[in-house]
């Protein structure tokens, strides 16, 4: 039995930089805690029980949040071969993109603010297909450069026309 | 959707016998003319014709006099102590189309256009002076449309695509026919850099493959709408007997003229249908008001689909829609290139197909289904979904009620994707999606299992390769 998932023949896939998982953190972490916990210091009605309950649940959220980060996290994975690059990633949903450098229209390279701040960026090819939504996320800012530039300079040495 | 008992179909001769070999226009050997010839005529700088700006304000006098007649009748008759019918009350009704005319006037006296360079300049000198230039290697196509008002003094209007540039087309109305013609033949000569097959194209007479018969193109569009005027009796039927209002049927008239309005609007679009191959293109010919000639090149259709609404199965009609790469947005406009033709039998379907892939031999293609276990998530639809694959397309055949056959190329692939849900995770299934180009066929291949799904796609990884290597090697 093939396993669907797993990195083209002889290549491992290639993780992405664990600095994804504290831009997920400080992204997430105020959304699923704060709440409870804003609901348990403005509750002074409910019984104390009740309002520690409440921030228990508010940890509780963010170590299944943090969970799901981690497993994200590692589930990221991309190979670069001679002629595509393969892009894996999701644990419950999984996806696989193959794209060939032939077919890159444009490889883009962007970073928000936080993103910046940890020194990680985005890459996403584009190809003639909409559906195509080949992205790498949380890479280090030197690789996804580098990734960038090879991308770029492979997709116009294979350049298949429409 | 077996093919039928004559397919393949008998060779369509062009492919075979182009070019012809011994034409006095050497470089050119498909040329009926001399190409200097073809190029001094649209040298000097010209205007669209001269009745240009009066055909475009037709529709709007058609309008105002619709409504000035029976209102000025009806001012007349109240014969009251009010003024009524005065000179400043339909002042409007002049003014706006003598401006509309005015403008259009301006447009047609000032605008010129010519070929210089191995581009097409178009000049606006009126206050300002507005010079465009469009390289004729970056034209994709030359499509010439016939509009009613046009038509009646053979006047035709010549939209051009270019490169690059999907949302405006440069739009040139109005020429004679025979100028349009002409016009694009000059506009498509082969330039360096430019595709020379887009030229061979619009020079070579074509090869007729399909004409719709008009009893086909109603049949099938009032069987589009029959079911929902069924579903709409049984509504009003249950309404009526439940709460006796009888007055639901007010809105019959309404429905009903909507319906007529849609049906005529396919009909008009659709019919005198033609569809013909010139070698390396598709060439359509349709339409009843508006007379619309669309070309298609073979090289720029990314996928095809072979569609059957449930209703059209007893009569065995089909219908072929395609993605063609570089449409852009798909309004209106470009929705009509979308559909290669509407309604025709399957060995009509197919012999389209076999036009634009003669090495796909649709009778020999092995369809694997989804395995048994896929009954689980999709009870109803896993088995009637099926997917091949040969050297030169993918094949996915789906659908229960409305059946439908969807072919990519496999030198058009643009990415293959895997993908597969918690759900679908435990069933071990999953969905291969080979991605093309924007457009109606979305070729999807749903509960795979998933260690086939991705045998098929490193499968399809090389197969594709390969055909682009041979597809850039020609």
């Amino acid at each position: 039995m093939v396993d669907a998932f797993s990195s083209p023949a002889d290549r491992p896939w290639q993780g992405v930089s664990p600095r994804l998982k504290t831009l997920r953190v400080f992204r997430l972490a105020p959304l699923v805690t704060l709440p409870w916990w804003l609901v348990s210091a403005f509750a002074w009605n409910a019984s104390p029980i009740l309002r520690i309950a409440l921030v228990l649940l508010g940890f509780i959220a963010f170590g299944i949040t943090f969970f799901l980060i981690v497993q994200n996290y590692k589930s990221w994975g991309f190979v670069e071969r001679d002629e595509d690059l393969w892009v894996m990633h999701g644990r419950f949903f999984k996806k696989l993109v193959v794209v060939p450098y032939g077919r890159m229209q444009v490889v883009d390279l962007n970073a928000g603010p936080m993103e910046r701040a940890l020194g990680i960026a985005k890459v996403k090819l584009h190809t003639a297909a909409a559906t195509t939504d080949a992205v790498i996320v949380g890479l280090e800012n030197a690789e996804a450069s580098k990734l960038r530039d090879r991308m770029t300079a492979l997709g116009e040495a294979m350049a298949a026309g429409l | 959707m077996n093919p039928p008992q004559n397919y393949p179909p008998p060779q369509y001769s062009p492919a075979n016998q182009f070019p012809p070999q011994n034409s006095p226009y050497g470089q050119y050997p498909y040329m009926a003319e001399d190409p200097d010839q073809i190029r001094a005529r649209w040298r000097l700088p010209r205007r669209t014709h001269p009745l240009s700006p009066l055909i475009r304000l037709a529709p709007l006098l058609i309008v105002i006099f619709i409504i000035l007649i029976p209102n000025t009748n009806a001012r007349q008759n109240t014969a009251s102590g009010s003024p009524g019918f005065t000179f400043l009350s339909i002042l409007p009704v002049f003014i706006t189309p003598l401006i509309i005319a005015l403008g259009g006037f301006i447009t047609w006296r000032f605008r010129k256009f010519w070929i210089e360079n191995g581009e097409l300049r178009i000049s606006t000198i009126f206050i300002t002076k507005d010079t465009k230039h469009v390289k004729l290697n970056r034209i994709q196509a030359v499509d010439i449309s016939e509009p009613l008002t046009a038509r009646l003094f053979k006047l035709a209007v010549v939209r051009i695509t270019v490169a690059g540039s999907a949302r405006s087309k440069i739009v040139l109305a109005f020429l004679r026919i025979d100028e349009a013609h002409d016009l694009r033949t000059a506009l498509l000569l082969p330039s360096p850099g430019s595709d020379p097959m887009a030229s061979i194209i619009a020079q070579m007479p074509e090869v007729p493959l399909i004409a719709i018969k008009g009893s086909e193109l109603i049949g099938s569009t009032l069987c589009r709408i029959a079911p929902y005027f069924a579903l709409l009796t049984v509504i009003i039927i249950t309404i009526i007997a439940s709460t006796g209002v009888i007055q639901v049927f007010a809105f019959l008239p309404f429905l009903l003229f909507y319906a007529a309005v849609l049906a005529s609007k396919q009909y008009s679009m659709w019919s005198e249908f033609k569809l013909g191959t010139v070698p390396g293109a598709f060439r359509l010919t349709h339409g009843l008001l508006t007379l619309n000639h669309e070309t298609i090149l073979f090289n720029r259709v990314q996928a095809i689909r072979v569609e059957q609404p449930l209703v059209w199965r007893p009569f065995g009609w089909y219908r072929v829609k395609v993605n063609v790469a570089g449409l852009g947005d798909l309004k209106s406009q470009n929705m009509m290139q979308t559909v290669l033709f509407p309604v025709g039998s399957l060995s009509q379907a197919f012999a389209a197909i076999h036009a634009l892939l003669p090495d796909l031999d649709l009778a020999r293609v092995d369809m694997n289904y989804p395995p048994r276990r896929a009954a689980w998530r999709a009870p109803w639809w896993s088995g009637a979904t099926c997917v091949g694959s040969t050297p030169t397309a993918v094949l996915i055949r789906r659908g229960r009620m409305k059946r439908q056959i969807d072919i990519m190329r496999m030198d058009k692939v643009q990415s293959i994707r895997i993908t597969c849900g918690p759900w679908e995770s435990l069933l071990g299934i999953g969905s291969l999606a080979i991605d093309s180009t924007p457009g109606p066929v979305k070729c999807i291949a749903r509960w795979r299992d998933l260690g086939e799904a991705r045998l098929l796609a490193e499968h399809i990884t090389i197969m594709a390769r390969q055909a682009r290597i041979q597809k850039n090697a020609q």
